[in-house]
């Protein structure tokens, strides 16, 4: 298994995790990360997978995360191209916007504190691993 | 660029579908199937995050045991306050009953790490469990159930915004409506006549003439810290602390009837 396909997984390794004791979204901040340096019919499979996996473990409306993610990657889409995407800082705050939002929505953490700390990890992923390295492009 | 739209709009229209015919007979097996296979997993991981490993036959064998002995305790001790009730009364007929528990291992949590507002528990409707019933430890009520799946159901707690449940005091009888409040658990619309004292125990008042509920009568939902009280308005309100250590519970009990 290459190292790309081991990185389209980890949404769905997550998953038992988050539908456990995670009370951030890591599933749907990881499949937007994804999704926007990367957007592959492969992982928007995983995506739909893995949330109808969730629903059903977080005992809520299933297709309810489903319905989150890909209005998310249709917005991603909309403004692909246009001036935010180029620039990952605006990529970075998209996500964090996103994410916040389905958090308060399906009943995470909204400590704005804990989002802000791990999307500067988010934001030096992009920055530094990305355009260093080979394995996602 | 399109292919991207026609895809996308292609899942999307999947989901929705999904969201709209998820309660179909149809899709039970494919939640009980999904359920079943993550169940083991679950369980490890939250047993690593509370710190209590064990093996799984002894856990089962001390809950059974557990189970039993707290049924018991449990009925010896609604009938007496049943016995109080009709002797203060003197209409009333007191009826013995055997309350059905269901024992439930908690795999997994809903919201902040440290304040979790709700849990996941191992029982569903394949169990007999329904919406409404009372989750306990102990002779304390931990919730009460949300929602239901096959083989999972939510457990909205005490301090869960949308908890509610009527409510009476042990010592003085008075009645109230106890509401989540994230940080705490309060006793409102006591009236302003009724006494409410400090360490006070507050209990679930259960079912009566209007009131339709599957919760018994007699559950200790938690101690009185702090009474706010207003000589103007009707109502008075109090703070209530719960004794159960949410943090630390493994499993509970679904009492399935009463």
């Amino acid at each position: 298994m290459s190292p790309k396909n081991i990185i389209q997984m980890v949404p769905l390794i997550l998953i038992p995790f988050e539908a456990t004791f995670f009370s951030i979204p890591f599933f749907f901040i990881t499949s937007m990360l994804l999704y926007i340096l990367k957007p592959q019919v492969g992982i928007v499979l995983v995506a739909f997978l893995g949330s109808i996996v969730l629903d059903i473990l977080r005992v809520m409306p299933v297709g309810s995360t489903a319905l989150a993610l890909f209005s998310a990657f249709l917005l991603v889409e909309i403004m692909r191209g246009e001036v935010i995407f180029t620039d990952y800082k605006l990529a970075t705050i998209f996500i964090f916007i996103a994410s916040f939002g389905y958090g308060k929505i399906f009943q995470y953490s909204d400590n704005i504190l804990i989002y802000a700390i791990i999307f500067s990890s988010v934001y030096l992923f992009i920055s530094y691993f990305y355009r260093r390295s080979s394995w996602l492009k | 660029m399109r292919k991207q739209y026609v895809i996308l709009l292609g899942f999307l229209a999947f989901a929705f579908l999904l969201f709209l015919l998820r309660g179909l007979p149809l899709f039970n097996g494919l939640y009980s199937g999904v359920q079943n296979v993550f169940s083991g997993p679950k369980s490890a991981i939250y047993k690593l995050k509370t710190g209590i490993v064990g093996g799984e036959n002894s856990e089962m064998e001390r809950l059974k045991k557990q189970n039993d002995s707290l049924s018991k305790k449990f009925a010896d001790y609604t009938k007496t306050i049943r016995d109080n009730e009709a002797l203060r009364s003197q209409f009333e007929t007191v009826e013995t009953s055997e309350y059905k528990l269901l024992p439930a291992e908690i795999i997994g949590f809903i919201g902040r790490l440290n304040e979790p507002s709700e849990f996941v528990i191992r029982v569903g409707k394949n169990n007999g469990v329904k919406r409404g019933m009372a989750v306990i430890s102990g002779l304390d009520l931990v919730g009460k159930i949300s929602q239901v799946s096959e083989s999972y159901s939510r457990v909205v707690l005490l301090s869960n915004e949308a908890f509610t449940e009527v409510a009476r005091t042990s010592e003085n009888g008075s009645l109230g409506i106890v509401t989540g409040h994230r940080d705490f658990i309060l006793l409102a619309q006591v009236s302003i006549k009724d006494k409410i004292s400090e360490n006070e125990l507050v209990m679930t008042r259960g079912a009566g003439e209007t009131i339709d509920s599957l919760v018994p009568a007699g559950l200790r939902i938690g101690k009185v810290t702090s009474i706010y009280k207003n000589a103007s308005m009707p109502y008075q309100t109090a703070r209530l602390s719960s004794s159960v250590n949410i943090s630390k519970l493994e499993t509970v009990f679904v009492v399935l009837g009463f």
